[in-house]
């Protein structure tokens, strides 16, 4: 046996080893990192990426102009309790107090406060949970909720919040939701305006106003599904988000419960699946919700990014890093 | 890993967070060969191309969020690695009818499947290592660059992962 051959080929070729080499050739990578095709259109993008990063530039001085009016929170967060007594690391809570870095505010089951983060947020923090202050940065501020809920109505610009679940890190991007730490090793956000990122590793979910995501202890972050979707729906994503490989059954049931507002659910949850999935998804989600013209069945399939981009577009959600346009709804 | 890869992944990776295609295009050369291998450890083969492009896209979409980007190999595994796992989790695809499926492989074709399956069957340690080595052409070194494992490690590896397929395959001639 000559372990040099197959540490770097050197040596006196093995013949297991070249036999092995010639036969597993046939599953070598061989295709191209195939190009991000962008939105096809009159202008060319690299004048779209300038038009972009122009508006970008100028949105993001308006803010930097505004910062001190809108008045970020400094290292000590103004709570007050609205119910009960809540406590601060075993204090009680009479009245107003404030919430350091590193302090976590409790809530028992018949206690209630609201925190302000400077006057770019507000964090109603429910009965019966834990929330700590982890960071509170000049532009980013982390918190997280250990234990129970809380309702966020932030006017900030988009990542300047983010909050910890034990499953999954909910970010804001210019909206109100709420966050639900469950005992259950389950977690959920449900947003009621503008877009929160849920993630968690590598998985990574966009919640628009209406929709919820749930995320699961080691797992993280489901797909976004709209709160008045059918029972049906939801339990049949819940169990091809969480349940045991081959759900051939829940997905015909998904796409039997499907209405023309589930298809952004459709389309996010194709990202996870197979070719054959994403083939009966494009036909089921085409039927209830067509594709703009340019988004091909073949082009879903190949997982084309452009393609996706189209039809999340077409459905009339708004445009998620348009994060600006969100800061009325929350007045 | 040798300073010069983690340089040079620093470099490559500032640039495409840069929004430098052509830099990301690099990295994808450079590691494509790691990521076939891993997916073909966990996937299907058939879905093993398609898995790769998928593991690229989310580097790319993620890629404001490494932390360490000479650490950029070891990430791109565990990409790789959840991805093949997103898959497993997903629904089984549609089977077709025993009478309209292709038929299976022969000759080569088939002794290259059992060789896949008997590399599949070993443990994690070996399979993905043992894969870079035999599917891609890497050598040891080159497979301790682009992981990050010690030169050590592989080197284990692929000698105790190619013990046990020898016997593996001889038990099953």
């Amino acid at each position: 046996m000559n372990d040099e051959y197959l540490w770097d080929g050197s040596g006196d070729p093995d013949p297991d080893v070249q036999r092995l080499e010639v036969l597993l050739s046939r599953y070598r990578s061989q295709s191209p990192l195939r190009v991000i095709r962008l939105r096809p259109g009159p202008i060319a993008w690299a004048q779209r990426g300038a038009i972009a990063a122009l508006i970008l530039a100028g949105a993001f001085a308006s803010y930097l102009a505004l910062l001190p009016r809108f008045g970020q929170p400094g290292r000590e967060w103004e709570v007050a309790a609205r119910a009960g007594t809540p406590t601060i690391e075993g204090a009680p809570l009479q009245g107003r107090g404030a919430l350091r870095v590193g302090q976590a505010l409790h809530t028992d089951a018949t206690s209630r406060a609201e925190i302000r983060a400077g006057s770019v947020g507000r964090i109603e923090v429910e009965p019966g949970s834990v929330l700590r202050l982890v960071q509170s940065g000049q532009q980013r501020h982390r918190l997280s909720l250990e234990r129970g809920r809380i309702s966020a109505r932030l006017w900030s610009p988009p990542f300047t919040f983010s909050f910890a679940s034990p499953s999954a890190v909910a970010t804001d991007l210019g909206c109100a939701f709420t966050l639900d730490a469950g005992e259950n090793g389950e977690d959920r956000v449900r947003v009621t305006s503008g877009w929160v990122e849920f993630h968690w590793e590598d998985r990574q979910e966009l919640i628009p106003a209406g929709a919820s995501a749930i995320a699961k202890r080691g797992i993280g972050p489901g797909t976004a599904f709209f709160d008045d979707a059918s029972d049906e729906f939801k339990s049949a994503l819940r169990e091809i988000d969480f349940g045991p490989p081959g759900h051939r059954a829940s997905l015909e049931i998904l796409l039997r419960n499907a209405r023309a507002r589930d298809v952004y659910s459709l389309l996010r949850l194709s990202v996870r699946l197979g070719g054959s999935d994403r083939g009966l998804i494009y036909d089921r989600a085409a039927q209830l919700a067509p594709p703009p013209p340019g988004v091909t069945r073949q082009a879903f399939i190949d997982r084309d990014p452009g393609a996706f981009e189209l039809w999340v577009d077409s459905l009339g959600l708004g445009n998620a890093k348009r994060w600006w346009v969100h800061w009325k709804d929350v007045f | 890993m040798t300073m010069e890869v983690v340089d040079e992944d620093t470099q490559l990776v500032e640039a495409a967070r840069s929004g430098n295609r052509a830099a990301f295009s690099q990295l994808y050369a450079r590691y494509a060969q790691m990521v076939n291998a891993i997916a073909l450890a966990h996937a299907n083969p058939a879905e093993a191309p398609d898995l790769v492009q998928e593991v690229f896209m989310r580097a790319l979409s993620k890629l404001s969020r490494l932390r360490d980007p000479g650490a950029f190999g070891g990430w791109l595994a565990m990409i790789a690695r959840n991805c093949a796992r997103d898959r497993l989790r997903a629904p089984a695809p549609i089977e077709l009818p025993a009478d309209v499926a292709a038929p299976g492989p022969q000759g080569d074709d088939a002794e290259a499947a059992e060789a896949l399956e008997a590399i599949r069957a070993l443990p994690d340690a070996y399979r993905e290592t043992l894969l870079m080595r035999l599917v891609e052409g890497m050598s040891g070194p080159e497979i301790a660059a682009r992981t990050g494992l010690a030169e050590g490690s592989v080197r284990v590896n692929l000698h105790r992962g190619m013990k046990m397929l020898r016997e593996r395959l001889r038990s099953e001639r």
